[in-house]
């Protein structure tokens, strides 16, 4: 048994509401559905909406507090980011087979109007040789078996693949989201550059002007 | 008119109409659950100090079914930085890391 998953995220049906007595963000993708959330850690809720079954967004609690402590990540390249943010979408492919017992996750940023013309006109000359790079060598790690994969020569993170999925698959995915969340508040955590260089892609989709604007 | 609860520690928590209005607008799936919500603050198993910003209470309580929602969930609800107003509430399916330091029951 193989499957595809496809879930597209346009940015321009990105919604953000600022509860500044509270301080809670949620972040959706679209109009508000029910949903049951994923805990990462008590401040960070990933929500799954019920029927059907997809990414309807976030909920960070004490998000003035957090905001601080990650703006830097994103701030020297701000601009240059918004203005293609208006024009992007990111296209996340969840790949399963069970042949080789492998997960695998692909980010994929589609481009709008003449951008995307381009792109397509330059594809081939677009297309990135990758590597996968094993996010911890300790042999008693579940994020053993889980690899990024990276361009070259600009080791911008395009996805993640988890071996052994049936048997370690959880863990991993736990110890993976754990070491993003590591990566912001314990810069010293032993499997930080990669997971760093993820919660970087991810928290760069935000639109940091706006949030800034709505906790100021 | 504002739901005014007490804890098992004595604590008054207040759920302001306003609030109420804000958390189901953004989680639609708690609008006919406002007393599963008020229960969880009078009747939790568990009252939490946040792990990365201890001003924080947090209370969960589990249920096994939560019609029309799923089985097998729980509620968690967040204090403000007041610790007297409810912030917002939603259920879990999941939970990856323990939340902070358990406050309630005392071991």
């Amino acid at each position: 048994m193989a499957y595809n998953l496809v879930q597209k995220f346009a940015f321009d049906r990105m919604e953000y509401f600022y509860d500044p007595i509270g301080d809670v963000l949620d972040i959706s993708f679209g109009p508000s559905a029910p949903s049951v959330a994923l805990q990462v850690e008590d401040w960070l809720a990933i929500r799954i909406s019920v029927t059907p079954p997809s990414f309807q967004g976030l909920t960070i609690v004490g998000f003035r507090k957090i905001f601080q402590k990650i703006h830097g990540y994103v701030e020297h390249d701000l601009s240059k980011r918004m203005k293609r943010l208006a024009h992007t979408s990111l296209l996340i492919s969840i790949s399963y087979d069970d042949q080789s017992d492998t997960l695998i996750v692909r980010f994929t940023e589609q481009l709008f109007g003449w951008r995307r013309f381009v792109e397509k006109l330059f594809h081939r000359a677009r297309s990135m040789p990758s590597i996968f790079e094993r996010l911890s060598n300790h042999p008693e790690d579940p994020l053993n078996n889980v690899y990024v994969e990276k361009t070259l020569p600009s080791k911008q993170i395009v996805g993640v693949k988890i071996l052994e999925f049936t048997k370690t698959g959880p863990a991993a995915i736990e110890g993976f989201l754990g070491a993003m969340v590591d990566s912001i508040f314990e810069p010293r955590a032993v499997q930080d550059e990669n997971a760093h260089l993820i919660a970087n892609a991810l928290i760069s989709k935000l639109d940091w002007p706006k949030l800034g604007r709505l906790v100021a | 008119m504002p739901d005014i609860v007490q804890d098992p520690t004595g604590l008054e928590v207040v759920l302001t109409d306003e609030c109420w209005e804000h958390i189901v607008s953004r989680h639609p799936e708690l609008l006919p659950f406002k007393e599963l919500v008020l229960e969880a603050i009078r009747e939790p198993i568990g009252i939490y100090e946040g792990k990365r910003d201890p001003s924080r209470r947090i209370y969960k309580k589990s249920y096994s079914e939560v019609p029309g929602v799923g089985n097998s969930l729980d509620v968690l609800v967040f204090l403000g930085d007041d610790g007297k107003h409810i912030a917002t509430v939603y259920l879990i399916g999941y939970s990856i890391r323990m939340l902070g330091r358990l406050v309630w029951p005392t071991i």
